[in-house]
Order: structure tokens, then C-alpha cells, then sequence
């Protein structure tokens, strides 16, 4: 059993974590595909050789922010569904969010719409679909006039999911040969491909929006984790917490998957292992996933592109090589302990 | 404690409320994406360190005479010989972002398919300037080698090239006009049978050779097709024009194989079926009008002298 939560603790595994994002941001920063990192960059007295290697590290500190906003996301996106759905599987991928918000890009990407404001919001509405599909086949009548079991809706989110991923396989398989290598990336995610500001500030608008709509969340989510009836005799706003938590980790997924396509095991592995480490209570659970999502995704890019020289492994691939035996170790070195019902 | 995140403003709402905030979230980020227009950067002067970004223009810019000025290419840049030992800064759907600035590129050459149309956009982005070029037929490929002449500053040469290039291909069609029109079909791969549909430039090449692309009619740029709908449409010329080592030699085993199954297709039963040179009929550059020349006498060997 963990300790239950001090403020001391909470500002303690915070800070720490914070300075381990920032040691990453400048690990990211520093290492790429060619020498340059900050100090060489500080010691050149060439004029305009400081200014490419000032682009370069420019370019990595975008992809570096880029790569911490979407890990941050997708591990709270990912902390939100477990809380809910009081399932250790919950996760935008195993959800059908991912699928259905890959299923709207690509349709904006199909039909030519390559523009920024359209692209997120085609993504948006594949995820508010298939959450929405998901929702109503787990509860068997409607939106609102149900409450799914947990059990349905990931059974529901898996074929939901499988639906999806059965459209893309179509559609890129009917679009030839052109488009396929740049679609194979996207559906094993990629951070290379749009890094302007411009992205990234449309992707901070939607996932600070998202983050405002379930930080806020987190005693309701305590509550919740004594089941849903003790929670909404405690006071809990059951059902409006669920939807929030519903709307706000679309919101972010669809902005991940809109730029960086899809990217598995974030949401999974990163709020269990936070959970491990730092206890089960969601004050600190949910900015503790953001910090180390940041930093588990920052990481997973940085080696993406340095491993083998003049190349790039797909981000998803990382994450899933690095991701998974870690998880398995924690798994095995805490075993007999459940993961979501501990309290 | 005392640390709960509590912000009134995000709680206690109902479901108009958030949607409604959905809706804000979606048209801010409109405007931010309207105050943030992408940089547009201009060529300037002569370029001396230019990339690349598809084998087509790596191609034209050597037989233009700008050789000697290409910093960078891709990993599939294989011709003329020198293409190949260039830095490597990009290959068929990503670029190296890294690599072209360590280059210091003065201008970037993208195609618009591979890697993408927006490539620019983001090059731009860091003050590269950036040609987007393309090209779907050899008229498109003669007005894309003119362009690169003047973003390189070898009018005179791309004029050359072009010209020739011209005259070339008008008297490959003057040889072939009149005859009947030979049913054909191009393949690129097997496994499955990946064909060229319309819009592409195989198809392109097979229309002026005096031919008929059977798979011209596909609603799919590279239809993948099944054998039954091949022995049905029952090709007079099958050209295979495949990447991969095991169908791209002329004397391959798994090609002479494979159509030894279907003698009814009349190509097969003909003898003709021929392989080409995959980069003479997919690169939009100064050597399509050989892959023109090599389809004209697969198609018409009795007018081609």
C-alpha cells in the first residue's frame, strides 16, 4: 500500500519530474542525425555556419515540443479512461478513439483538405463518432438514457477500433502505391512530418483544452475508483464527469493522431507505471501522466532518430519496443497487486 | 493537500456548455492558424547548394548542366552515376530535415507526390526556398525541366534538353500515327498486380506509342487488378515495369513462369510480353522519352525503324 497523498510528496515526485522532462528536452535538443548540439553550436565563430546549425536546433526543439505535447496528452487521455472506465486496459488506441480520429484525417487527407484548421477537426469528429458508436453499441440503447457496463464498452472499443483499422486498410490499399508508403507511416505514427508553429500551436489549443476539461477531474475520478454508485452517493457528478472525460481525451487524441497518426502504448503503459511508482490517487496521477508522458515520448523520438544514422524507426515502433518490456518488468516485479482498485 | 486542480470554469457543465466550448476551441485555433500564414521565401540569386527531392529532378538537373551544383539527393537516386554518392537528404515520403539544413541548401527541388504537396510549406518554414514541381505526361515533364532551367539558372540547357526531347517524342508519334491502336497493359508489381491506371505517366507513354491502356478506364491511379479481369480483358502487349530484383531483369524466371499459366492471354500466346527498365516509364525526367521509344517499339516494331 502507498502512503496516501502529502503536499510534500506531491510537490517532491512533481519537481522531480519536472527536471527530468527538462534534462530530456535538452537530451532531445542535442542529439539528432547530424554533431550539432547547443555547445558546438555556442563555440562556432563562422557567422553563417552558426546560422544553419542555429536551424537545426531550432528543428529538433520543435519536433522535442511537438513529441512532449502529444505524450502528455495521450498518457493523461489515457489516465482519464482508465479512471472512468475502471479498466487497466482503457486507452485511447484499445478505445477506438485513435481509430476513428485516424479514420477522419485521412478522410480530410482523401478529399485534399491539407489545411491545419481542417485536419484536427476531421480527426475530431472521427474520434466524437467512433467514442460515440462505442458508447451506444456497450450500452445497447442510446447516449444519454445509458450507463455501459466498463466490461462492454472495451469490448465495444476493440471492434469499434477493428472496424477502423479494417476502412484504412481499404482505403489505402485502393489508393495505390502513391500514397501508401506515407500512409504505412501514419498509421505507425510519424513526428517528422508537420513541425511548423503553426502546427504546434494548433495542437496546444486543442490539448490544453482537453487537459482543462479532465485536470480539474481528478477527485471526482478518486470517487469513482470506489465504484460508480458509492461515487454518486459521495457526491460525484457521475455521468458529467464521463462525458468530460469522454470529450476532453477525444479533443487531444484527435489532435495527436491529426499530426503524429497513431501512437500506441502512451496512454497504456505510462499512467500504470506512474500509478506504480506514485500510488493510485489522481491529484497526482494526472499531472504525474502528463510530465513522464512527455518525457517517455521525448525520449522514444530522440532515439527514433539517432539509433541507426541517416534514417528514422517510426515512432510507434519505439515506443511499443520500449514501451512493452518495461511495463512487463513492473508488472512481474509488483505482481498481485490490481492495478486500478487499490485505493 | 490542497492541491486539487480546481478550476469552476471547466466544472459543473452541461453538455450544451461543452460543446459550445468545443466549437470556441475549434474556431481560436482557426484564428491562430489565420495570424500564422506560412513564410514565403523566394529564390534569390544563382543557387549553388541545391537538394534533390525526387530521382525525375536529379536527373534533370544533371542533364541540364547543374550538376555540379546538387548538394543532396534521395536513397533512390541512381542515375547519372555521380546521383548516387551525393549526401543522402531525403527518400520516397519523408525528407531529412536535419540533413538538408546541415547542407545548407539555397533551394530545394520537391516533387509534388513523394513526399508530399505541402513539403514546401515546411521548408519555407526555415527559410529554404523551395521549387514544387511535378508532372503527369511528357508535355507536363518538358514544362517541368524548362522551370527547374530558370530556378537554376540554366535556361539554355533545359531549352536544349526539352527541345530535343520534343522533336524526339513528335517523331516517335509521326512513326506510329495511323496504326491500330495495340490493347496494353503496364505492370509494376506483382504480388498483387499492381497496374498503371489513368493519370499516370505509363498511361501517358502508352497513348502516344499508338496503344490502349486496358486499366486507363480504372477509377484507381495504380488499380490493383486480379488475373481473371487480365485474362478477360486479354492484353495484345503486357509491359512489366516492377522495381523488385525477381521481375525487373528481361530474362526473368518468375516473369516466364508466372504467364506460362495463362496461355490465353493473346500477349502471352504472341510472345509479348516484354520487361522494361522501371525508371525509364515512372520518372518524370529528361530520359522518359527513351521509356517512350522502348513502349513505341514494344507496341509497333513494324513501323519503328
Amino acid at each position: 500500500m502507498k502512503s496516501p497523498l502529502t503536499t510534500r510528496k506531491w510537490i517532491v515526485t512533481i519537481a522531480t519530474l519536472a527536471v527530468i522532462l527538462l534534462v530530456a528536452v535538452i537530451v532531445g535538443v542535442s542529439i539528432g542525425s547530424t554533431p550539432v548540439s547547443p555547445w558546438s553550436w555556442l563555440s562556432i565563430s563562422d557567422e553563417t555556419r552558426r546560422m544553419w546549425m542555429g536551424r537545426i536546433l531550432d528543428y529538433r526543439l520543435r519536433r522535442v515540443l511537438l513529441a512532449g505535447l502529444i505524450g502528455g496528452a495521450l498518457a493523461l487521455a489515457g489516465a482519464g479512461f482508465q479512471a472512468i472506465l475502471r479498466n487497466p486496459l482503457a486507452e485511447p488506441y484499445l478505445l477506438g478513439v485513435m481509430g476513428g480520429g485516424a479514420f477522419g484525417a485521412i478522410t480530410a487527407l482523401m478529399m485534399n483538405l491539407r489545411s491545419m484548421s481542417i485536419r484536427p477537426f476531421a480527426a475530431f469528429i472521427g474520434t466524437a463518432v467512433s467514442m460515440t458508436l462505442v458508447w451506444m453499441v456497450a450500452g445497447g440503447r442510446g447516449w444519454r438514457t445509458s450507463s455501459p457496463r466498463p466490461q462492454n464498452l472495451i469490448l465495444a472499443g476493440v471492434i469499434v477500433n477493428a472496424f477502423f483499422a479494417g476502412i484504412i486498410m481499404f482505403l489505402t490499399s485502393i489508393l495505390g502505391t502513391e500514397k501508401i508508403k506515407s500512409f504505412m507511416f501514419w498509421v505507425m505514427g510519424d513526428l517528422s512530418s508537420e513541425r511548423s508553429y503553426g502546427w504546434l500551436l494548433f495542437v496546444s489549443v486543442y490539448i490544453a483544452a482537453g487537459m482543462l476539461m479532465i485536470l480539474p477531474l481528478a477527485r471526482d475520478y478518486n470517487l469513482l475508483s470506489l465504484g460508480e454508485e458509492s461515487a454518486h452517493q459521495l457526491g460525484a457528478p457521475v455521468e458529467r464527469v464521463k462525458l468530460l472525460t469522454f470529450l476532453g481525451a477525444s479533443l487531444m487524441t484527435a489532435a495527436c493522431v491529426s499530426v503524429a497518426g497513431l501512437i500506441g502504448f502512451v496512454g497504456l503503459i505510462v499512467p500504470h507505471t506512474v500509478r506504480l511508482i506514485a500510488g493510485p490517487d489522481h491529484r497526482l496521477l494526472l499531472p504525474a501522466s502528463v510530465l513522464s508522458g512527455a518525457i517517455f515520448l521525448i525520449l522514444c523520438d530522440s532515439l527514433s532518430r539517432t539509433i541507426f544514422p541517416s534514417t528514422e524507426i517510426p515512432i510507434g515502433a519505439v515506443t511499443a519496443f520500449f514501451g512493452g518490456p518495461f511495463f512487463l518488468w513492473l508488472l512481474g516485479s509488483r505482481s498481485g497487486r490490481s492495478f486500478v482498485e487499490e485505493k | 493537500m490542497g492541491f486539487n486542480l480546481r478550476m469552476g470554469f471547466f466544472r459543473n457543465n452541461n453538455i450544451r456548455q461543452v460543446t459550445m466550448k468545443a466549437l470556441f476551441v475549434f474556431i481560436a485555433s482557426g484564428a491562430i492558424w489565420g495570424c500564422n500564414p506560412p513564410l514565403r521565401v523566394e529564390p534569390h540569386g544563382r543557387p549553388k547548394r541545391i537538394i534533390s527531392l525526387s530521382p525525375s529532378i536529379t536527373e534533370t538537373l544533371f542533364a541540364i548542366g547543374a550538376g555540379d551544383r546538387v548538394a543532396g539527393d534521395t536513397i533512390f537516386c541512381n542515375w547519372p552515376r555521380a546521383a548516387n554518392y551525393l549526401p543522402k537528404a531525403g527518400e520516397f515520403s519523408r525528407v531529412y530535415f536535419e540533413k538538408i539544413l546541415w547542407l545548407e541548401a539555397d533551394l530545394v527541388i520537391a516533387n509534388r507526390d513523394s513526399p508530399s504537396e505541402t513539403v514546401g510549406d515546411s521548408l519555407r518554414e526555415y527559410g529554404i526556398p523551395t521549387l514544387v514541381v511535378g508532372a503527369y505526361t511528357v508535355d507536363e515533364t518538358l514544362d517541368m525541366i524548362r522551370r527547374i532551367g530558370q530556378a537554376v539558372g540554366e535556361e539554355a540547357g533545359a531549352e536544349r534538353i526539352a527541345g530535343d526531347m520534343e522533336k524526339r517524342a513528335e517523331a516517335i508519334e509521326g512513326e506510329v500515327k495511323g496504326a491500330k491502336r495495340v490493347k496494353t497493359i503496364l505492370i509494376f508489381g506483382h504480388d498483387p498486380l499492381i497496374l498503371a491506371g489513368p493519370g499516370t505517366f505509363a498511361d501517358d507513354l502508352i497513348k502516344l506509342a499508338g496503344g490502349v491502356n486496358l486499366a486507363g478506364d480504372s477509377r484507381i491511379k495504380y488499380p490493383t487488378y486480379s488475373i481473371e479481369r487480365i485474362v478477360l480483358d486479354g492484353p495484345e502487349v503486357i509491359i512489366e515495369a516492377s522495381h523488385s530484383a525477381a521481375y525487373s531483369s528481361p530474362d526473368s524466371a518468375e516473369i516466364r513462369e508466372f504467364w506460362k499459366q495463362w496461355p490465353d492471354i493473346p500477349a502471352v500466346r504472341a510472345g509479348r510480353v516484354l520487361v522494361v527498365d522501371a525508371d525509364l516509364v515512372t520518372r518524370p525526367g529528361p530520359r522518359i522519352v527513351d521509356g517512350l521509344d522502348v513502349i513505341a517499339r514494344a507496341l509497333h516494331p513494324e513501323r519503328m525503324r
